[in-house]
């Protein structure tokens, strides 16, 4: 293990090595070196240039997120259990699934503006859909026996989605949610590509029209590091609320 | 009181021949019965169709004269597989079937206390089921099915996990609880001495009928030397020979 965090070390070293190379063979417009991009990722997130642009990004990510979810979970779970709803809205939902949401993204600028709504809409559709397939297939997978055993223990409906179907989909959901996280922080970049004034996206935008290509690499580096932050928290949630499905230590003795 | 009728019941998974047919069967209150016979028999359906969790296609299934409408109020049940719910620690799954209705008390826990020390597992109470060995799974979902005193008891094959020295310890518990309880049951194993040694009434099926019915007269309460007297070896004898499709002795 600590042979292998070493190795990985190592290897982080090599990568920046090869990077400066090739960067100060090529033009600073095509690859700016390490020694560049570094020192202006830090001017600028200690002068607090950097600051507003991921604020924006956070919290269109964690909205968007928050939103999808809550309503992804929720429709996922009425879908699931009314059956007729679910066959009258399936075909609608995988037509809205067909769409490219991000091709939706100027529609929504267009319509929400260039503030922080139409980012969070267009992050939290994105969202929406993994998680309402997830809590849908989750919901429906308990076995024939545990329904026997909610049967035969007199369990209502209610009951039987509260303390079998729910606890049974967490995983399932989770899957879900941890694919969502992935596409929100895509969402809201993208959204930010089509018109914002505002972002880590609109930075890109920015330093490409500037043609600065260190800055471009400085929020590239700058999302790389929130993406990462952002699948350590649901790892961590993860951990915590599945400890118990996830449960595989060794099997005690009779 | 409480008496258990089925009458010239048949059933069949849709599209499929018959699993049973023609099945009658009567248990009084307070007796034990046990069905045997070789895997796809039509063992658990039938329990499924005495239970309430299956309707039968033709004939009735009676309780107290009452025909049944959906599963039995008021009994408990022991699957083929623990199925124990894998988000809660063995005690909370004991209390599951009081706390989906609402708050368990402090006297709940101490009667699912109490039930995991019967089966010799309270050890492991705060343990969570994939912690546990087949048997001790087993043995979380016999407390389960114990938890709120029922009148009757439906058991598919509940110590098939089991070694044999725990198996028979749970037995004589089982039958001391059922006499305590004046519990009603039905249970499939099997195990021909197993049938032996906890039944009033043994039915054999085979392919979806009852061919066999053997009244078990040995005295109660049932003891280990039993197991090895010459009148329960010629009652195993007879079931066994039932077994084969040998009727006459």
């Amino acid at each position: 293990m600590k042979y292998l965090r070493f190795s990985s070390a190592v290897l982080l070293l090599v990568f920046l090595a090869v990077w400066e190379w090739l960067g100060s063979t090529l033009s600073e417009l095509v690859l700016p070196t390490p020694s560049v991009v570094f020192p202006l990722l830090w001017s600028g997130l200690t002068s607090g240039y950097f600051t507003p642009h991921i604020v924006q990004t956070a919290l269109e990510v964690v909205f968007g997120l928050l939103i999808g979810s809550v309503f992804g979970v929720l429709l996922g779970i009425l879908m699931a259990e009314v059956k007729w709803l679910g066959r009258l809205l399936s075909p609608y939902i995988i037509a809205s699934q067909a769409v490219p949401k991000l091709a939706l993204a100027p529609l929504f600028v267009l319509w929400f503006g260039f503030g922080m709504t139409s980012k969070i809409i267009i992050t939290a559709l994105i969202c929406f859909f993994p998680l309402l397939e997830a809590t849908m297939t989750g919901l429906q997978h308990s076995s024939q026996d545990k329904r026997n055993l909610f049967r035969v223990l007199h369990a209502s409906r209610w009951q039987t989605l509260l303390h079998l179907k729910i606890p049974e989909g967490v995983p399932s959901i989770m899957s879900g949610f941890r694919v969502a996280v992935v596409l929100a922080l895509v969402g809201a970049v993208v959204g930010e590509f089509i018109g914002a004034n505002q972002g880590l996206g609109a930075l890109i935008i920015a330093s490409q029209g500037m043609m600065d290509t260190p800055l471009m690499f400085a929020v590239l580096i700058l999302l790389t590091v929130f993406g990462m932050l952002l699948y350590g928290a649901v790892n961590l949630v993860e951990k915590l609320l599945l400890k118990k499905y996830l449960y595989r230590g060794e099997k005690s003795d009779e | 009181m409480a008496n258990l009728h089925i009458a010239g019941a048949t059933y069949s998974y849709t599209g499929q021949p018959p699993t049973l047919v023609d099945i009658s069967w009567r248990i009084e209150r307070g007796e034990f019965h046990c069905l045997v016979g070789r895997s796809g028999c039509g063992k658990t359906t039938l329990l499924n169709l005495a239970s309430g969790l299956l309707m039968p296609n033709q004939g009735s299934v009676t309780l107290n004269g009452q025909p049944l409408t959906g599963p039995t109020a008021n009994a408990g049940f022991v699957f083929q597989s623990p199925t124990l719910l894998e988000w809660k620690t063995v005690l909370d799954n004991v209390l599951l079937p009081i706390t989906i209705k609402g708050k368990s008390t402090a006297q709940d826990k101490e009667r699912a206390q109490a039930l995991l020390a019967l089966m010799n597992i309270d050890a492991y109470q705060e343990h969570f089921p994939q912690q546990l060995s087949g048997g001790q799974q087993s043995r979380v979902a016999i407390a389960r099915a114990l938890i709120n005193n029922p009148a009757f008891l439906f058991m598919d094959e509940p110590f098939a996990a089991l070694d044999a020295i725990t198996r028979e310890e749970l037995q004589d518990d089982l039958l001391a609880l059922c006499r305590d309880q004046g519990m009603t049951v039905l249970f499939i194993t099997h195990d021909i001495a197993e049938a032996v040694y906890l039944s009033d009434r043994v039915a054999v099926m085979e392919a979806g009928q009852i061919i066999h019915a053997e009244q078990i007269n040995l005295a109660r309460p049932r003891s280990m030397p039993m197991r090895y007297s010459a009148e329960f070896n010629q009652l195993s004898l007879r079931l066994r020979q039932a077994l084969l499709g040998n009727n006459t002795p």
